[in-house]
């Protein structure tokens, strides 16, 4: 294994090699920077480069280095302009917008990238450490377990709902049935898709999360006539936001194994894991009443998981050669076009590859913040930019990332409805991520329910990991009342 | 202004990698003064990117350019939904007949056609098909564990696994629920293909289809799983031991509507992923492109990646013997329609809405 981690590495640092990691993290980057342009977008364009490359190596260092780094940079927007710059963003904007506002902005972005830093090492780390155990972990979750781990994920609508919880209820409920719209491939029925083919594909998660976050902000700018920022200093934020990341070392590991986690699962999808992470921080941190208003820990958490869920994705790919994500699943056409065999070979005569792999996530990853964290103090000042400045431009990057949907102008239409949803929500005090999170769960939860059922009848509710896993979201529910409950009491105990 | 934004965005992105794309664009001829010159093709895609169909038109679109005059660029727009519906309707709707949107279809989108129902809003047939890639037939992969269940009807039901229950090897199946008898039942909503694979690792069905001869071969060697039998009529390549399904049937094998019926469902697999042009495509350049689709297949460097991605059994076919392929597996008499929809009934798979 030692030879193949060598082979691996020096097969990276050839200057071909490097150059082309270079680019990926730069290309990775950018495209992470901009709002509503995935990765998937950027690998599908490379695609044709790629594949008329000879060498696998540059291939890997090009197409890991891009999908490694683009949820670094997408921080960016997610906690300067309350505007998720990618998918794996979303939960970042609870605390890094609200951070910006009070002139913490480059505290926030410099625990987001040291973050993002530790979860992108992590997270290779991992991978390799769980090479021989690859295939048995993955085949552990079949579609029951999938199922008890989404109703897991929107356990948390508690969680993100602060102080209106049945507001916070509503919301998520009402995320599940945006979820429903289109057509169900199941059956072949078309559901509150009103016989507009537009709506046949169901609605962007990404409209919804621009919609709902972006424009309502731009209009909270626009009548407070002031700068999103309300100190005009970035002050020395920039090394505090490092040494809080170091203060909550425990939350970073805690977060970056939830990432990989998220990510082996080829079922949950890309955009979970940053929900679940922060979920987490919200549930097991103490002093937890900051979250939602501010707390660098809301940023850490959903910033150390994403990246390490990119290394997570690639434990299925690696294993069996089923992808992660559409992400993983274009590198692996160009994996194929270059001669590479994903799969068990993977683990046996191609080892130098997977170690190639790794390689790329870790270097990448450190090039990507080194970029961000020099770009990270001029970027930050667009804080200060007045709000005639700041709304046009924040505008005309949530109006493309929508458009970005489906290049189809009924994108702008739906990005309309749902700014409208988020600015009535904003308004009455409805929480806004209970909403989120129903849309980026509830597709999955019907299809893992669907499965379940059909394929096992009501037997699936006695397999052991179901049990465990239901205990587990018990206890995840459980646990916050019953610390309310204590503390009240003590409270009580304290007054008399 | 707003269409142009996807091109500013694509630019913008591209730009980084100037470099690398000049090294690849293929070289202007000097007698390229015509139809394609400085022109831009999209190829439109029933799919998401990365599988099957689309890694077929992500083949053609770097290679087809190469044979026409004036070598144009191309780009790819996926539009995955309704097992191809989406895709189907909207270039029904939209391509305009010059040559400039191509359409990348697959199986399914014939199968659902088929199927009928009042969102079809296309026909195939009108479409004027340009070429096809046949990646071979599929093979059914069982479980050994659940391998002996198939012929006892007092044991648990073998489950098959799909991802909407219109994959046409699902037909061989339903039919070999039908006339052999075989114990099974259908579960199907899998989202794609990677997550039935790890579904028959996991056990969790134990019946799927693939025509990925890679994939197959991995399953056998390690040992947990058989292949039943072939979906086409000819023996494949690197399977000369496994039956075709037709010699497992027997004479069992039925006769009239009700072979006609299996047929529609399972004949689109022979046409498998086949590009199309829209009804009205000037005459001359439709023949280009069929001409130029014919060249690309006896291209050296894209056998070498057609092999890398479909194995050794993948072969092309001209547009006029798709066109033909098309209308045949599309056209399908009433009594045969109504034994497709009754077996599909049946077997609690979805029926659609069909077609008066």
């Amino acid at each position: 294994m030692l030879e193949a981690a060598i082979e691996g590495l020096q097969g990276v640092l050839t200057l071909q090699s490097l150059s082309m990691m270079l680019l990926g993290v730069f290309i990775g980057s950018l495209v992470g920077f901009l709002p509503g342009i995935g990765g998937p977008t950027t690998l599908a364009i490379m695609l044709p480069f790629v594949m008329v490359m000879k060498d696998p190596v540059p291939v890997i260092a090009l197409l890991v280095g891009i999908d490694a780094v683009g949820n670094t940079a997408s921080a960016f927007t997610s906690i300067l302009i309350s505007v998720p710059g990618s998918s794996g963003s979303q939960a970042t904007i609870l605390d890094g917008y609200p951070m910006a506002k009070r002139g913490e902005a480059a505290r926030a972005l410099s625990a987001s990238f040291i973050a993002s830093l530790i979860g992108g090492l992590i997270g290779p780390i991992i991978l390799l450490a769980s090479l021989p155990v690859l295939r048995p972990l993955v085949l552990a979750f079949g579609s029951p377990e999938f199922f008890v781990l989404t109703l897991w994920g929107l356990a948390m609508v508690g969680v993100l709902s602060g102080n209106a919880p049945v507001k916070g209820l509503m919301a998520g409920i009402l995320g599940v049935l945006i979820a429903t719209v289109g057509m169900d491939i199941k059956s072949g029925i078309e559901r509150f898709a009103f016989g507009e083919p537009y709506l046949w594909d169901g609605i962007s998660l990404i409209i919804v999360a621009l919609g709902i976050f972006g424009v309502p902000e731009c209009i909270d700018l626009a009548s407070r006539k002031s700068s999103i920022s309300e100190k005009h200093e970035l002050g020395s934020g920039f090394k505090q936001g490092i040494l809080d990341v170091f203060q909550n070392m425990w939350l970073t590991v805690r977060s970056s194994a939830i990432g990989i986690w998220v990510g082996f699962l080829p079922g949950l999808g890309s955009s979970v894991a940053d929900w679940f992470a922060y979920a987490h921080a919200v549930q097991t941190e103490k002093n937890n009443r900051n979250f939602g208003r501010g707390d660098v820990r809301g940023v850490i958490a959903p910033e150390a998981s994403n990246n390490a869920k990119e290394a997570g994705s690639y434990i299925p790919t690696l294993a069996f050669g089923i992808p992660g994500g559409t992400s993983t699943a274009l590198i692996l056409v160009a994996f194929t076009a270059v001669g590479i065999n994903p799969g068990p070979e993977m683990l046996t005569t191609q080892l130098p590859f997977t170690f190639a792999i790794i390689w790329t996530l870790t270097i990448s990853n450190i090039i990507a913040v080194a970029l961000c964290m020099a770009f990270a103090k001029p970027i930050a000042k667009c804080c200060f930019f007045p709000f005639y400045t700041i709304v046009p431009l924040i505008l005309v990057f949530v109006f493309i990332g929508a458009f970005a949907a489906h290049f189809n102008h009924y994108d702008l239409v739906a990005l309309l409805i749902f700014s409208a949803l988020g600015f009535m929500m904003r308004r009455h005090g409805w929480p806004r991520a209970p909403l989120l999170l129903g849309v980026v769960l509830g597709t999955k939860m019907e299809l893992y329910l669907w499965l379940s059922y059909t394929r096992f009848g009501t037997e699936w509710l006695l397999r052991p990991g179901v049990i465990i896993l239901f205990t587990l979201v018990l206890a995840s529910v459980l646990y916050p009342v019953w610390q309310n409950l204590r503390r009240s009491g003590s409270d009580t105990a304290e007054a008399g | 202004m707003i269409r142009f934004l996807p091109h500013f965005f694509s630019a913008m992105l591209v730009v980084p990698s100037l470099t690398l794309l000049l090294s690849v664009r293929p070289a202007q001829s000097a007698a390229a003064k015509a139809h394609y010159e400085g022109k831009t093709i999209t190829v439109l895609v029933s799919s998401n990117p990365g599988g099957g169909t689309d890694t077929a038109a992500r083949l053609v679109a770097r290679f087809l350019p190469k044979f026409l005059s004036g070598q144009p660029q191309t780009i790819i727009q996926n539009m995955p939904g309704g097992g191809g519906t989406i895709a189907n309707n909207y270039f029904a709707a939209k391509a305009k007949p010059d040559g400039l949107m191509l359409f990348q279809d697959s199986s399914s989108g014939l199968g659902n056609f088929t199927r009928g129902g009042s969102r079809i809003k296309y026909d195939p047939r009108k479409n004027l098909a340009i070429g096809s890639i046949t990646r071979g037939g599929s093979l059914m992969m069982i479980s050994k564990e659940s391998h002996a269940r198939l012929t006892d009807p007092k044991a648990k039901k073998v489950v098959v696994g799909d991802s909407d229950g219109i994959r046409t090897w699902v037909a061989t199946m339903v039919w070999a629920a039908e006339y052999l008898g075989w114990n099974l039942r259908f579960v199907y909503g899998y989202p794609g293909s990677q997550e039935l694979q790890l579904a028959l690792r996991q056990g969790e069905i134990d019946v799927w289809g693939t025509s990925n001869a890679k994939l197959i071969n991995d399953f056998v060697k390690a040992g947990k799983h058989d292949v039943l039998f072939q979906q086409e009529d000819e023996r494949r390549l690197g399977f000369p031991n496994v039956p075709t399904f037709e010699e497992v049937l027997g004479d069992k094998k039925p006769k009239g509507a009700a072979w006609e019926g299996y047929l529609a469902w399972s004949g689109p697999n022979e046409i498998d992923k086949f590009l199309v042009a829209p009804e009205g495509t000037p005459p001359a350049v439709l023949a280009e492109l069929r001409a130029a689709f014919a060249k690309m297949g006896q291209d050296e460097e894209f056998k070498k990646q057609a092999t890398n991605f479909f194995g050794d059994a993948w072969r092309t076919r001209t547009g006029e013997k798709t066109q033909a392929m098309i209308r045949d597996v599309t056209t399908i008499s009433k009594e045969a329609q109504e034994v497709l929809t009754e077996l599909r009934k049946k077997y609690a798979l979805p029926t659609g809405e069909q077609r008066k």
